[in-house]
């Protein structure tokens, strides 16, 4: 009885994949771009910073990708979507206390942050994926 | 909260997307409605009321 998926669903897919594509295809170019950059300059070259933060311009642009989607969604979608942020914000925090005792007290190796990143991304969709269940 | 929402739609012949379409919500959000595992903000059980051509009170009962 359901009948597939409303319009606002539909046109929030499809501006949401155009904007997040686009962005992504400027972050994949500009962290490229970057990186064979920054590894033909000098290691003292004070440019080799601003050069390494390029792909942050085009990482905002993907931020705001999900930032829209977000406020264009309805009021439930809303929801889900913030109960999902907190609990990644949750799990975020407990791994990387956890994490950082184990690096300070146990030996464990130290890790790029951009693990943290992924693991935002990763937390965020099941928390938001748990949080769908409970209107389903 | 308990509400006739389903009934109603279902009178009318119209899937969960339409009323959805009409309600400019996603079809979730009219499935969560219909099961009573999500109420509404007031602005939308407003809308459902002017879709049905029904005051909210014969939609929603709270005493459940």
């Amino acid at each position: 009885m359901g009948g597939g998926s409303s319009k606002l669903e539909r046109s929030n897919a499809r501006r949401y994949l155009v904007e997040m594509g686009v962005a992504s295809v400027f972050y994949v170019l500009a962290t490229l771009g970057a990186g064979f950059l920054v590894r033909q300059m000098e290691e003292g070259d004070p440019w080799r910073i601003a050069v390494a933060l390029v792909p942050v311009i085009p990482a905002f642009g993907m931020l705001m990708a999900v930032v829209r989607h977000v406020l264009r969604s309805d009021e439930l979608e809303q929801r889900i979507h913030s109960d999902g942020a907190m609990i990644s914000a949750v799990t975020m925090m407990i791994v990387s206390i956890t994490y950082g005792f184990m690096e300070s007290y146990a030996g464990f190796p130290a890790i790029n942050t951009i693990w943290l990143a992924m693991l935002g991304v990763v937390s965020w969709s099941f928390g938001a994926a748990l949080t769908k269940r409970r209107y389903s | 909260m308990r509400n006739s929402v389903r009934e109603l739609r279902k009178k009318r012949a119209w899937t969960q997307a339409e009323l959805a379409d009409q309600l400019g919500v996603s079809r979730q959000t009219v499935n969560a409605i219909e099961t009573g595992k999500y109420d509404p903000s007031l602005p939308i059980a407003f809308r459902i009321a002017q879709v049905f051509g029904r005051p909210i009170e014969a939609i929603f009962d709270p005493n459940d």
